[in-house]
């Protein structure tokens, strides 16, 4: 009887259990995942916007938010979405800080950031780093990646491959007269031949 | 994502354009060229040949001139990212030029403008040539002629004094004009973007997307443009590049036309 019960009691204690380790392993992935950037991949030779949304998730009201992009990724224009913010841009070695002041974000509540870029002709995955800052010295940061993607065909630069055509076709009648050129003697051969 | 039109499908619109050139040169120059000596096929020796007067061909240089100009600044604009790299070896940085680069543009557009009208008044007081440029039934006939020749390897049959495509181009230039500018009067007057900050581009832009239009009409130009350019750089069709410039078809040519629509109509000879 008494193994019945426990039999009976287990399964609920080893559903809450699984619950609570889910929570603790999710914990760490949501805090992690506070911050979003949109569109993640960039065209190489572009101009792009990137929107970073971050969410504060903590119990206090979030004022300083501090972004890392590298270096190859030069920006050029900013905007944020709600709350009145004050940006400054730094270059750090092999990166460029930008740190937002004001808001403030209410918990539980997001914000959007904007930064206009330059995207370089390199590809490659970069990452960047949203930290936000809360009171107390807490802080909360966030690992992104920016994926930079040629538009290829074949390997080659779709853009590059297309204004390339142009410059052929403009060529191909000169090739033409080129050919001809080389036909005609052939012609004259012929007829002294004849 | 930016309010423009995206790189890649512009690209494809371009390269989609000159890969038909590019196979219509590996067809008629070197498969099975339309004639040796650069003449045409069939039909009979023209009775009246072609001829510009001075203010055709001030026309059409001068309105070259300026869509060259057009061009250059609407790429440098469509992709001041990409060209960039380019124009910087040169020393014509294009993000900090962007204002002059978009006076340019709208000074071109204005003297194109100015020449449009010299030529419709031209035309219309002196010339009254629109008959001759308009498409009709026999055009059709000459189409499926022209495309079947094309197709089979025969040889090129000749009309009027200004053939199916010539009218077509003609045709699509005035749609792709009129499109052009009316989408480009919305962009400069409703949405200028290059007065705004990169982020708020897409806020300004209506709902219809006037840009995107413009840039797809835009690529559009000038796949009819460089098809122009390579036609008319063709050995079949030097002598009226030569007319553009002298005024008058070289007596030596071999330029033959075809006035009637039974001729057009006949099956092709094989050019070879």
């Amino acid at each position: 009887m008494s193994n019945r019960i426990m039999k009976r009691n287990s399964c609920p204690m080893g559903i809450a259990t699984v619950f609570v380790l889910f929570l603790v392993l999710m914990a760490p992935l949501s805090a992690s995942a506070s911050s979003s950037v949109q569109p993640d991949h960039l065209q190489t030779l572009s101009s792009a916007n990137i929107y970073f949304t971050v969410l504060n998730g903590r119990n206090s009201l979030l004022y300083n938010i501090t972004m890392m992009l590298p270096s190859s990724l030069a920006p050029v224009g900013f905007y944020s979405g709600s709350g009145r913010w004050v940006h400054t841009l730094t270059h750090e070695g092999n990166s460029f800080r930008v740190t937002w002041f004001g808001g403030p974000v209410e918990p539980n509540q997001t914000v959007v950031f904007g930064i206009a870029v330059i995207v370089p002709a390199d590809t490659g995955i970069y990452n960047s780093t949203v930290v936000e800052n809360y009171r107390e010295n807490l802080t909360q940061s966030s690992s992104l990646e920016l994926t930079i993607y040629c538009p290829c065909l074949l390997g080659i630069d779709v853009r590059s491959l297309s204004y390339s055509l142009v410059v052929v076709v403009l060529a191909l009648p000169l090739v033409e007269i080129g050919l001809r050129s080389l036909h005609v003697p052939r012609d004259r051969e012929k007829q002294a031949v004849r | 994502m930016t309010h423009t039109l995206a790189a890649p499908l512009a690209a494809y619109l371009l390269a989609g354009g000159m890969l038909f050139l590019v196979v219509h040169w590996i067809r008629r120059v070197l498969w099975k060229p339309a004639s040796k000596s650069g003449g045409y096929g069939s039909g009979t020796p023209s009775a009246s040949p072609r001829a510009f007067d001075m203010v055709q061909r001030l026309f059409h240089w001068a309105s070259t001139l300026t869509l060259i100009l057009i061009v250059f600044s609407g790429l440098a604009l469509f992709s001041p990212a990409f060209f960039g790299p380019l124009s910087e070896t040169i020393g014509f940085p294009i993000h900090s030029n962007i204002l002059l680069l978009v006076d340019l543009h709208v000074a071109s557009v204005v003297a194109l403008g100015s020449l449009l009208a010299l030529h419709i008044g031209w035309d219309f007081y002196r010339l009254r040539t629109w008959r001759l440029i308009s498409n009709g039934r026999k055009d059709l006939a000459e189409l499926l002629s022209r495309a079947r020749g094309f197709l089979s390897g025969g040889a090129v049959e000749w009309s009027e004094k200004y053939d199916v495509f010539m009218k077509s181009f003609h045709i699509m230039l005035i749609m792709l004009f009129l499109g052009l500018g009316f989408t480009g009067l919305v962009i400069y007057f409703i949405a200028p973007w290059w007065l705004y900050p990169q982020l708020l581009h897409s806020a300004i832009e209506p709902w219809w997307m006037p840009t995107p239009i413009h840039d797809v009409l835009g690529f559009s130009f000038l796949v009819l443009a460089v098809a122009h350019t390579y036609f008319a750089s063709m050995g079949t069709n030097r002598p009226i590049l030569k007319a553009m410039i002298t005024g008058q078809v070289p007596p030596t040519s071999v330029i033959k036309r075809t006035t009637k629509l039974e001729n057009l109509q006949t099956e092709t000879q094989p050019s070879q």
